[in-house]
């Protein structure tokens, strides 16, 4: 398979990825999508909406786009018309800075942020089914455009926690995120290949799960794999981690929603 | 897995089909009978013959949660020559039935098949531990 | 709307009078085949689509018995010929008297 072959030079990409996440054109890209390590039936599974069982809430998400909500009974088509237009390369720039609360935000941040402002509605919980939907639903306007976090200095403090969190050794197995997926993508894990963790198709179906979840859901799954504490629910620490890949990922392309094992 | 490409059998595979149905307790009773066993009871002393079905299933999987599968049987899906029912039989799992479909006259052969044969196609996601172990022969009638 | 039974339905576009075509149906079910413990340890009870009946105009297109090992959000895909307008009706069947039915017509030029 394709991942062994190019596991010599994953090792070396270990060095590169910095430069990489500053200039997409300097040498060769070594990164590859976790959709690249999938064998061609779970491939299919992404590439085919007609098989893609996130469609389940995509649709989902296109109704509740639709939908009035809140004391303002707006929907989000009322402000923002239609999607395809509207959110077309939206998803591609977060995580963002919020000027209003001052603080960065990824894309269900500014939907929860949207509900609150603008529709006058609560906010859902985290993983809530509706939040994942329309999350997807947004992204998917995205699909296919490279990933283009803002260039944003604002965001540097984020993105350095982040960066620091990625090589930190956590857990009782006392792993940090850049040995499995910098220095071994494209070895093997028990049995399954490790890939190279751009998370570029959030929110996503893993079939682990058989269902749909958010970025933070799966950052949470690494954690209690290295037996580690995971951080609490509204940690800032998710973000970070989620602002650094969205960096390290800078130019691949937007997959949401992906299938991932 | 199999299916019954033979209109005179239809009859006789019908019945024994709701036998089984019928039958079979609610439990996993099933898992203590052998693959063949399970296609020897299904298929009511009639031979089973090999050959016609094809079975797409990825040899390893990231996952057993989801295993897309893909079942193709070779018949022109007319009035003489009609698959009448497709079953999936597992072999590690609990319980040794995946999936029965049966046909109707509306259900039809792939358009867009090769000139090799037009073969009705269905495709299902079993669970874990499902025909990749099982699979390595096809069965028919 | 979460609680809701969600389930997509594709037909192809331009049918033509007797020209087979491929019908998909993915069930957003979660398809608890009683085996798996929660976080808990204790057993998540069974809870299954066991039935899958696709008709045209009343006519049996497929039946299909799904069965445990069938995965969550159960897809499906099938050939249909039709050589007239008609109603294509979907219905799945589970346990604790899981009911779900959809309609599709279909007008082949």
């Amino acid at each position: 398979m394709s991942a062994k072959t190019c596991c010599a030079a994953l090792l070396l990409a270990a060095a590169l990825v910095p430069a990489l996440a500053a200039s997409r054109t300097d040498a060769a890209d070594l990164r590859r999508s976790g959709l690249d390590f999938m064998t061609p039936a779970l491939q299919a599974l992404q590439r085919d909406d007609r098989l893609n069982p996130a469609m389940l809430w995509v649709q989902d998400g296109a109704a509740l786009w639709r939908t009035p909500a809140g004391t303002a009974a707006t929907s989000c088509a009322d402000c923002h018309g239609e999607a395809r237009q509207s959110m077309a390369g939206v998803a591609a720039h977060y995580p963002a800075w919020d000027a209003i609360s001052g603080q960065p935000i990824n894309l269900a941040g500014r939907i929860q942020r949207c509900r609150q402002r603008h529709q006058q509605a609560s906010t859902w919980p985290n993983e809530h089914a509706d939040l994942l939907a329309l999350d997807a639903y947004v992204a998917m306007q995205s699909r296919g455009l490279p990933l283009a976090p803002p260039d944003d200095a604002r965001l540097a403090p984020l993105r350095a926690q982040g960066q620091a969190l990625w090589q930190q050794r956590l857990g009782q197995l006392n792993l940090a995120c850049q040995h499995c997926h910098d220095q071994r993508a494209g070895q093997r894990l028990g049995g399954a290949a490790i890939p190279q963790g751009h998370a570029t198709g959030y929110p996503a179906y893993r079939l682990e799960w058989q269902g749909l979840g958010s970025l933070q859901r799966r950052l949470r799954g690494c954690l209690v794999g290295v037996r580690a504490q995971p951080f609490t629910s509204d940690a800032p620490e998710w973000l970070a981690l989620e602002a650094y890949l969205a960096l390290r990922a800078k130019g691949m392309a937007v997959e949401t929603p992906a299938v991932r094992p | 897995m199999s299916a019954l490409p033979s209109l005179g059998r239809r009859p006789l595979l019908l019945a024994a089909g709701l036998l089984c149905l019928q039958t079979r307790p609610a439990s996993a009773v099933s898992a203590t009978l052998s693959l063949q066993q399970m296609v020897d009871r299904w298929a009511e002393g009639q031979p089973v013959r090999e050959g016609k079905i094809s079975l797409e299933i990825a040899e390893l999987v990231e996952n057993g949660n989801a295993v897309p599968i893909t079942v193709r049987v070779d018949s022109a899906m007319n009035a003489t020559d009609r698959v009448q029912e497709i079953i999936v039989f597992n072999e590690r799992n609990p319980q040794r039935d995946v999936l029965r479909a049966s046909f109707g006259l509306p259900a039809a052969a792939p358009s867009s098949q090769p000139a090799s044969g037009s073969r009705p196609r269905s495709s299902w996601w079993p669970w874990p531990g499902s025909p990749t172990a099982a699979s390595g022969r096809t069965v028919s009638t | 709307m979460a609680e809701r039974t969600r389930s997509l339905i594709h037909l192809p576009q331009g049918l033509l009078k007797g020209q087979p075509f491929e019908v998909r149906v993915t069930l957003g079910h979660p398809m608890e085949n009683g085996l798996r413990p929660d976080g808990f340890g204790n057993v998540v009870p069974r809870s299954l689509v066991t039935h899958f009946e696709c008709k045209l105009d009343e006519q049996k297109v497929c039946a299909v018995e799904l069965y445990p090992a069938i995965a969550a959000n159960p897809y499906l895909s099938f050939w249909v010929r039709a050589d007239a307008p008609g109603m294509l009706v979907f219905e799945w069947l589970g346990d604790r008297g899981f009911v779900h039915r959809e309609t599709r017509a279909i007008a082949p030029a």
